[in-house]
């Protein structure tokens, strides 16, 4: 029954990834997530997901996991992330098609006592046959990916003076054309910087900012021009990324827990835990300007990246998912579906309960809210602050117990299915 | 009598708190304040938790946003909320769930990740409250008209308060006693509550801006208890004589680990346990003639506060302490902080009434009714009573036979009674 299962569902992945649209640009494979929200960072997946009335979702395998919010980096059928066993921080590699494991590396000690369930925050990411995954202690790890093997590791509190973020290191870094740029978060040197993907070696450092914070450097175009974007409590900002040369700067609006969000017409969407505000950033006669053109409430109380689709944005207010008009701010719907971590996958948003342990499926649309699935998937209770993943045409879903991979499956196919 | 009363049918009740109203006071089966009559999170109930209980559902109403906890006394049942960008005070008729008053107190702190959290205290006459924008009023218990104000920014000096006032007041016979932070010498104060004069201040060690105190007979003398740790500088801990403020004695904690909002829990004639972000520590306080001594006992990960700062995590019973840690509810020997047992529950909050935990789940909508025993996990009673995922910050209370809960979305009264055996 396995087995049969199985089968019907890579079918329909397939059908999936055929119809991968243009969306899904640049050479990543959309079948890939490489990383923290996604093939662009912006926790957005193209693809005509067809959730249709009678469209069931298949838990594929489910895996023991330990505590932790990293987010899982997935490529070429094998995913990476990191977990505490309660004692030990592990980067763990594992088999995409089957959850099994493929090679465990021991980090550190587990970073005890300052939330997150005392797990690892940061999201590994892969490039260039490389594993990178930063523990809460600050300890970045360059790893091989097809073995394990520890190429270097670079310690960025004792080597690079950052300031550790109270609740420990949760920044993940960058993959940017031959450098990794991290933000270390230095309070005098090596707020932002780029290392070597080889060595580790640094090969340049900004200091466009004094404090760190939870959120993590994204690459993008303002104004015809391409830059690193990056958010801390004191500042936002926009370097070079050839050198880090800082080209605008901006107030922060409060200690940022998500990346700055790329929105079209040189916009951006940035959140700290009360607050939303979208920026406006321009180049005119050789001065950039960033401008906030509003900051409300309308996003808030949430770790979750807010979407773009269809001219509007999609994200979590407290209890409440809502949608939103970034011209105006206006609230266009919102529901309350309780506190919850999504992403967009073609047009639907891919939701998965904190608390509740349910995942849905709701249609990315500003005419209203409409559920097109809904399943429990973890104990209602445990706690679940990662979102979801999209890798191979399914649904990847980790908390601080479990891993759970979800495919669609016609309903008429659903025997068998659990939960 | 009373007792009588709680164990038998719900008319009854009714006519128990109308005794309790002629009376002009907050009784004994009152929850009247943040954690309980005792600042200990514990109450009795005459036995009505011995053998088999069922909750019955006596009302349920919209909550406002917030999570201050439901204070009980003398048949009404007073919180905070946050409503179109105001704190508001209300009062409801414990039986029925029937709002009695409203007050608006004031703009609500706009840059508060959490709405409002501070719990109001009452002795039955008057309730006291902090909110809007930190303002401390009195008010009539039966109207909602202002008694007295003192407008703790503008009268002491509290400097920056990152999120407003969280704080819950302590009552205790004609004192109130707040946490107000007053620069640089009003860390605590005391107020008649009557009249709102200012009894005494003191000076205290730490500025404990998030947590709320206790008050306990410790080496005989009644004293106030604080416990604070934040971002910024140690934890600590300290005793100041409820008369007149003096400090009888101080501890500090490690400079990393004590981030906490718990209320500290005085156990065993002597000693009190606080519950930080990451471990709980246990502290022995000694009177050897006027000389006080306070040392750490133990400490352990088992109860702590990480991922639930706004509740109550730890209760101690018959010489163990019960808490919630990480997803674990757990028994510890008080005396050494051994594990005796533990059961995966996620977390939550708990109360102690009758020899019994009343856990509230944070985030499944679960209540159990657990036996305070080491030996081992009994439930008695495990209740959906909200949404899953709604999530339940505020721990329960227990007053005149009724349970209160507070989460997210509802406010909810049960009727604790006597089940049939099984």
């Amino acid at each position: 029954m396995y087995m049969l299962r199985w089968s019907l569902t890579i079918g329909f992945a397939l059908l999936l990834l055929a119809g991968a649209g243009p969306a899904g640009a640049g050479d990543t494979p959309a079948s890939d997530w490489p990383g923290l929200w996604g093939p662009h960072r912006d926790a957005r997946v193209a693809g005509p997901l067809r959730a249709e009335p009678g469209m069931q979702l298949v838990e594929a395998w489910r895996r023991p996991l330990g505590k932790g919010y990293s987010e899982v980096a997935a490529t070429a059928g094998r995913g990476y992330t990191m977990y505490s066993d309660g004692e030990v921080d592990h980067l763990l590699a594992f088999e995409v098609a089957s959850g099994k494991e493929v090679w465990r590396a021991r980090m550190a000690a587990t970073y005890r006592g300052h939330g997150s369930d005392d797990g690892p925050i940061s999201t590994p990411v892969i490039a260039d046959g490389r594993v990178f995954a930063l523990d809460p202690w600050g300890v970045l790890f360059a790893f091989d990916a097809a073995a394990g093997r520890e190429l270097w590791r670079r310690d960025l509190k004792a080597d690079l003076g950052a300031v550790p973020p109270f609740w420990g290191f949760a920044t993940s870094p960058l993959p940017l054309g031959k450098t990794l740029v991290v933000q270390a978060g230095g309070a005098e040197r090596n707020n932002l910087v780029a290392l070597d993907p080889a060595t580790g070696k640094t090969l340049w450092a900004s200091q466009p900012a004094k404090e760190n914070g939870y959120s993590s450097p994204v690459s993008l175009t303002l104004a015809g021009t391409p830059q690193v974007v990056a958010a801390t409590n004191d500042k936002i900002f926009g370097v070079k990324p050839e050198d880090g040369t800082v080209l605008w700067t901006l107030p922060g609006i409060g200690e940022p827990r998500q990346s700055p969000m790329p929105l079209p017409g040189d916009r951006l969407l940035v959140m700290s835990p009360d607050i939303a505000a979208l920026l406006q950033v321009t180049h005119k006669d050789g001065v950039w300007q960033a401008v906030e053109v509003w900051k409300k409430p309308v996003f808030k109380g949430t770790y979750s990246p807010v979407v773009f689709h269809q001219g509007h944005l999609f994200g979590m207010n407290g209890m409440y998912l809502a949608c939103v008009d970034p011209v105006t701010a206006e609230v266009k719907w919102r529901e309350k579906i309780y506190s919850a971590s999504l992403i967009l996958v073609g047009d639907y948003l891919a939701v998965v309960g904190e608390r509740s342990g349910s995942f849905q499926l709701v249609a990315a649309t500003p005419e209203g809210f409409r559920e097109a699935l809904r399943i429990p998937v973890f104990t209602p209770g445990a706690r679940t602050l990662t979102g979801p993943m999209f890798v191979d045409g399914g649904f990847l879903l980790r908390n601080g117990e479990e891993m759970v991979m979800l495919r669609l499956a016609p309903a008429a196919r659903q025997a068998g299915a659990k939960p | 009598m009373r007792r009588v009363a709680l164990g038998l049918a719900a008319g009854l009740l009714g006519a128990a708190c109308a005794i309790a109203e002629s009376a002009g006071g907050a009784g004994n089966a009152d929850w009247p304040q943040w954690a309980g009559p005792s600042r200990n999170a514990t109450a009795s109930a005459g036995g009505l938790f011995q053998g088999p209980v069922e909750l019955r559902e006596a009302w349920r109403k919209p909550a406002r946003e917030g999570i201050s906890a439901l204070t009980v006394a003398a048949g009404r049942l007073f919180s905070l909320g946050t409503e179109a960008g105001f704190d508001v005070a209300f009062a409801l008729d414990a039986k029925t769930g029937k709002e009695l008053w409203q007050v608006r107190l004031g703009p609500a702190n706009a840059n508060m990740e959490f709405a409002v959290t501070s719990t109001p205290a009452s002795d039955g006459k008057r309730v006291y409250v902090l909110g809007g924008a930190c303002v401390l009023r009195a008010l009539e218990a039966e109207t909602g008209k202002e008694v007295w104000n003192h407008d703790l920014k503008a009268e002491f000096n509290p400097g920056p308060m990152a999120n407003g006032c969280w704080t819950s007041p302590l009552l205790d016979g004609p004192l109130l006693v707040v946490q107000v932070n007053g620069e640089p010498d009003k860390l605590v104060m005391a107020f008649d509550a009557a009249t709102g004069a200012v009894k005494w201040a003191a000076k205290g060690t730490i500025r404990a801006v998030r947590t709320s105190p206790a008050v306990a007979d410790i080496g005989g003398v009644r004293q106030v208890v604080v416990h604070e740790g934040n971002k910024e500088q140690q934890g600590g801990l300290y005793g100041l004589r409820l008369t007149d403020g003096a400090q009888l004695w101080s501890l500090r904690f490690d400079p990393v680990q004590s981030f906490s909002f718990d209320t500290p829990l005085a156990f065993d004639g002597d000693r009190v346990a606080a519950v930080a972000w990451s471990e709980v520590r246990t502290v022995q306080v000694k009177k050897t003639g006027d000389a006080w001594k306070a040392e750490l006992l133990w400490s352990a990960r088992d109860i702590r506060a990480d991922n639930q700062p706004f509740t109550s995590h730890v209760v101690a019973h018959e010489g163990y302490l019960y808490g919630l840690g990480g997803d674990l509810l757990v028994c510890l020997e008080a005396a050494t902080g051994k594990k005796i047992w533990q059961e995966k529950v996620y977390t939550g909050s708990l109360i102690l009434v009758d020899g019994h935990l009343v856990v509230l789940a944070q985030g499944s909508g679960l209540v159990r009714v657990v036996a305070a025993t080491p030996e081992g996990y009994r439930a008695k009673l495990r209740k959906q009573v909200f949404t899953p995922g709604a999530l339940s910050d505020v721990p329960p209370s227990f007053a005149d036979g009724r349970l209160y809960l507070r989460n997210a979305e509802d406010l909810v009264a049960f009727e604790v009674v006597k089940a049939a055996p099984r």
